[in-house]
């Protein structure tokens, strides 16, 4: 009775904690070559909580994430918002396909769901103020594939020391 | 769980998100209605950011003490030598500035205008990889103003952008969607550079097949956008490259400023209307009045 009480606050705490060290490195300073392929913390996350939590991270979760991340960053409301909220919705309906798959198959829908996620964003950017989508936006993909073992290792110790279920 | 049920409110959720994102997209790339509270929220927010860009400060705080005082030695001694040049080159700028308003007296032109500057701290979210902004603090409360533009001790660095009430974010001149209009200084050229989003490299469009401009050429910003004072250097020419059967040469430039290492930045305000703040300094003579 009470641990069931007790879970989403963890799970919260869990998300916050996780989401803060995404934060830190995405501003982290960085020479240029590895900055390029710097991945999107932020949505390898939300990646992660969509998978492990569909039933409690879902779109409504990563939307306001993206809006605090617009107001952090000073970039134009609503576009990282709709990006993360259709990234976790996919995330969550495939969650159980997903799962099941060994991590090298993760690898490459993370980069699917990366790129994705960079082609709504890419193009509202486009629509809404003047930006253009040049061959080095697309690469930060492939430091998502590389890095998303190591995120989802982390997490998951995360996930068992804080004793989420 | 093929629970159709949830299956639709989890469909019905998503909506409801996109529908709310794409309302906010559109009043904020129509109107100005939503700065009051990204506002507000930047200063609910501020602990986060100031708890982000801890790493940094900390690197830079045991940076100081890590160094050899074999450096500290040297670099003191840089310092200074440069101290007693630029001092030198001072009581030189006096001179040629009384002798530059006489002769604008002569000829009847306006006076240049007098420039204030402000200094600010860097604050080091280092905002995006597609969009190159910086945030510095200053902000409303210290008078800073949309179109202010923003130098280090070497050249342009950009102008201010978004103006919040502790923060102020400042667009690079390497951002790819900005563009700075400068002059040649060999030649009196006139031209435009444009950032590509590249730190270290500017794009200068539109020069003709015979334009004279050569490698090494410098750079400086004229007084023409209206946001920019005259005279600032902006960037060196790195290289020409010349296509047959095109219209234009390509030219690619470097920027003078330190764009990614500087630290502290300088803020220059044309009118000054704000009494300026404590460690804020006058630049130019007073006028004799």
């Amino acid at each position: 009775m009470i641990n069931s009480q007790e879970r989403p606050l963890r799970l919260s705490i869990g998300v916050i904690i996780s989401v803060l060290i995404a934060l830190v490195m995405t501003v982290v300073q960085l020479p240029d070559w590895l900055f390029n392929f710097w991945p999107d913390w932020i949505a390898l996350v939300i990646i992660y909580w969509c998978l492990i939590k569909p039933e409690r991270v879902g779109p409504v979760v990563a939307f306001c994430i993206g809006t605090l991340l617009e107001v952090l960053f000073v970039r134009s409301f609503g576009v990282l918002g709709l990006g993360l909220a259709t990234l976790a919705f996919i995330v969550n309906s495939t969650h159980q396909q997903i799962r099941i798959m060994t991590v090298w198959q993760q690898t490459l829908l993370v980069g699917l769901f990366v790129g994705i996620l960079r082609l709504i964003t890419g193009w509202l950017y486009g629509i809404v103020s003047d930006f253009t989508i040049t061959s080095e936006y697309w690469f930060p993909i492939i430091g998502a594939m590389l890095f998303w073992p190591f995120v989802y290792i982390l997490l998951e110790e995360l996930r068992s020391a804080l004793r989420i279920r | 769980m093929a629970n159709p049920f949830r299956k639709r409110s989890e469909w019905s959720r998503y909506g409801a998100v996109v529908f709310i994102s794409i309302v906010l997209l559109v009043i904020d790339s129509t109107t100005k209605w939503l700065n009051g509270p990204r506002n507000v929220l930047s200063i609910v927010l501020s602990p986060v950011q100031a708890l982000a860009s801890v790493p940094a400060q900390v690197g830079r705080f045991f940076t100081p003490d890590l160094t050899a005082e074999a450096d500290l030695d040297i670099a003191y001694d840089n310092l200074r030598n440069e101290y007693f040049k630029l001092k030198s080159e001072t009581l030189l700028l006096r001179t040629l500035e009384e002798e530059n308003r006489d002769l604008r007296a002569l000829l009847d032109a306006t006076e240049r205008l007098q420039e204030k500057v402000t200094l600010a701290e860097l604050q080091d979210v280092s905002l995006d990889r597609d969009n190159h902004r910086v945030a510095i603090g200053r902000g409303l409360r210290d008078g800073v103003y949309v179109g202010q533009a923003v130098i280090d001790d070497k050249g342009v660095i950009g102008q201010v952008t978004e103006v919040m009430p502790l923060s102020s974010i400042v667009v690079l001149i390497t951002d790819p969607g900005h563009a700075l209009p400068v002059q040649v200084e060999r030649t009196g050229l006139r031209t435009v550079v444009n950032g590509m989003g590249s730190v270290s490299r500017l794009r200068v469009p539109y020069l003709n097949q015979n334009a004279d401009i050569q490698q090494g050429d410098v750079l400086v910003s004229t007084g023409m956008g209206g946001r920019f004072p005259n005279g600032y250097p902006v960037a060196v020419i790195s290289e020409i490259e010349t296509k047959e059967d095109e219209a234009f040469i390509e030219v690619t430039a470097t920027p003078i400023a330190n764009l990614d290492r500087s630290n502290n930045v300088l803020l220059l305000s044309r009118e000054a209307k704000e009494p300026l703040i404590n460690d804020s300094l006058s630049n130019g003579e007073p006028s004799d009045q």
